[in-house]
């Protein structure tokens, strides 16, 4: 299932003097199985970088390959590359229209081909993957749910789809810490269940805990590319690029300025705690 | 989106987007005025002659003010067919059933397509030069007198300038809300009218409930920064009317008065 962009640009608005070139031959390749981060300043071309992906935008030039095949050739089914790949917009919550929640998780089934049977059947298995009981929730309005919750209820629209790759834009802005939990939890169960995830976030924490991959792009470039570590490890070229390194990262930095060297490597509160236990608690003693 | 929105402004330094937008508002009318009148062959070759010299001196994108127009061919054959078709009036050159081909209705047909497409590259010529913030205002300015009548003049036009505003970010909305539905399954590109129609709630429902919610931080956005109804509000930009703008005013006064003698003097 390898997902592969050749030197894709793409410009808004082309041939009109309102032109924006929002992505310059970017070029990626996705794994099976893997969990991908995207980084990058606001207007850096994450939105159209995850919209090319879903297919729903058109390279101005280049080709988008799912399975070696151009998504976007003349003879592509393009209905059947969309229930491949799921897309959870930021602030999914605003696509919820529908009388009860059992309905608006089964509106992207609607021409799937399924029996109802398999459609409950789905639709149930969704709301669990998202912790809502089909029983509980399923009678409910959308509308009249908390923010979180409509959120999830959303996502559960998508994944009632079981698409291979899942893309997130900016899913956890403006959760609580309990909900951002969840959600990263719900991300580690979805990957270990062998979906791809694709998760644009300006939560370097968050990313660092869950990406095996990151991905900063500057100006419509992919500037940086790597594992959490790679990335994060020069703290200054991060911040040129205006994005954020992991708070452990970050205070392992601090700790480097003020003497306790501690390596680049530790991007997570996990990974800097043990070399601090290394480092104070040497012999069991604290 | 690859095509833009009918009436999209073009920041530019064209005469026309230096003129003042109470001017180009004005003038706009009073064009408009004349396209109404223009009933024969010399009028419209004026009206398309004044409208096409403005999309020139504009030196906005051609294809993109006239794109409008392609969009809505099926529009104007169709009110050319119904006007050709059913006008009572005049001999009838051919008729079966209820149709009745006449030559006065394929004038009227054609009159009533032409005056269309006049209008609407006139309005995208001033939407096209004028920032819709601009329009606001000289809209504000025009219906001052309608105080004196006991008209809320001020608050329609902070209406209809916040309904103005709201249009691109509705419009980006509607874009969004329409791929997040077709990221997980919907179908918009069906030919079948009855299965677009069907397809119209999870668009619908999501941008009213959107737009509701705007609207709602809007207000109290206003209030909390001391908006107190739109009376006696004072402009930040407060300029007379220049000699360019009373020029461009004369000179549209001149043609809209040119197509009233046209319409007087010349018959069909």
């Amino acid at each position: 299932m390898p997902f592969c962009l050749e030197e894709v640009s793409f410009t808004y608005a082309a041939g009109t003097p309102l032109a924006v070139q929002a992505l310059r031959g970017v070029s990626l390749r996705m794994e099976a199985g893997e969990v991908l981060g995207v980084m990058g300043h606001t207007g850096c071309g994450k939105s159209t970088l995850i919209q090319l992906l879903a297919g729903l935008l058109v390279p101005t030039h280049g080709r988008v390959l799912l399975d070696g095949q151009d998504i976007n050739a003349p003879g592509c089914d393009r209905a059947a590359l969309r229930a491949r790949v799921g897309l959870v917009f930021q602030y999914p919550e605003c696509q919820l229209f529908e009388i009860t929640v059992a309905k608006d998780v089964t509106f992207g089934l609607k021409h799937s081909g399924l029996s109802p049977a398999q459609k409950e059947e789905r639709v149930r298995a969704a709301l669990e993957t998202v912790g809502f009981s089909y029983e509980r929730m399923g009678a409910q309005s959308p509308l009249a749910l908390s923010g979180g919750e409509k959120r999830r209820v959303a996502i559960a629209g998508v994944l009632a789809a079981r698409p291979e790759i899942l893309i997130f834009d900016e899913p956890i802005a403006g959760l609580d810490p309990m909900g951002r939990e969840r959600f990263l939890a719900l991300v580690r169960r979805l990957n270990a269940q062998g979906t791809s995830i694709v998760l644009v976030s300006h939560n370097a924490d968050a990313l660092a805990q869950c990406a095996d991959r990151l991905l900063v792009l500057k100006d419509g470039c992919v500037a940086l590319e790597g594992t959490a570590e790679q990335v994060f490890a020069d703290v200054e070229a991060a911040r040129r690029l205006q994005v954020d390194v992991s708070t452990p990262r970050a205070l392992g930095q601090m700790l480097t300025q003020r003497g306790v060297a501690v390596p680049a490597g530790a991007v997570t509160y996990e990974g800097l705690l043990s070399v601090l236990k290394e480092r104070f608690c040497a012999g069991g003693n604290p | 989106m690859s095509a833009l929105p009918a009436g999209q402004f073009f920041p530019g330094q064209s005469v026309l987007h230096a003129l003042d937008a109470r001017a180009k508002l004005l003038g706009f009318f009073l064009l408009l005025a004349g396209v109404v009148c223009a009933a024969s062959l010399p009028a419209y070759a004026v009206a398309f002659a004044a409208a096409g010299a403005l999309l020139a001196l504009s030196r906005l994108p051609a294809r993109a003010v006239l794109a409008p127009l392609k969009r809505l061919w099926l529009f104007f054959v169709l009110i050319f067919a119904m006007n050709a078709l059913f006008y009572e009036r005049g001999d009838a050159l051919w008729s079966w059933w209820i149709f009745r081909l006449s030559k006065a209705g394929m004038a009227q047909g054609a009159n009533v397509a032409a005056r269309v497409a006049l209008m609407m590259v006139l309005s995208g010529v001033l939407t096209g030069t004028t920032a819709p913030m601009e329009i606001t205002g000289a809209l504000n300015a025009l219906f001052k007198p309608l105080a004196l009548l006991g008209i809320p003049a001020q608050e329609i036009a902070m209406i209809l300038g916040i309904a103005i505003q709201f249009i691109p970010t509705l419009l980006e909305e509607t874009d969004t809300i329409r791929k997040a539905q077709i990221a997980r399954g919907a179908r918009f590109e069906s030919r079948s009218l009855w299965r677009r129609a069907a397809s119209l709630p999870p668009l619908v429902v999501p941008i009213f409930l959107s737009a509701f919610r705007r609207a709602d931080d809007l207000a109290t956005a206003m209030e909390a920064r001391g908006y107190r109804g739109a009376a006696n509000r004072t402009h930040r930009r407060a300029r007379p009317l220049r000699r360019a703008d009373w020029f461009a005013l004369a000179l549209c006064t001149g043609v809209c008065a040119l197509h009233v003698v046209l319409r007087v003097c010349v018959a069909f």
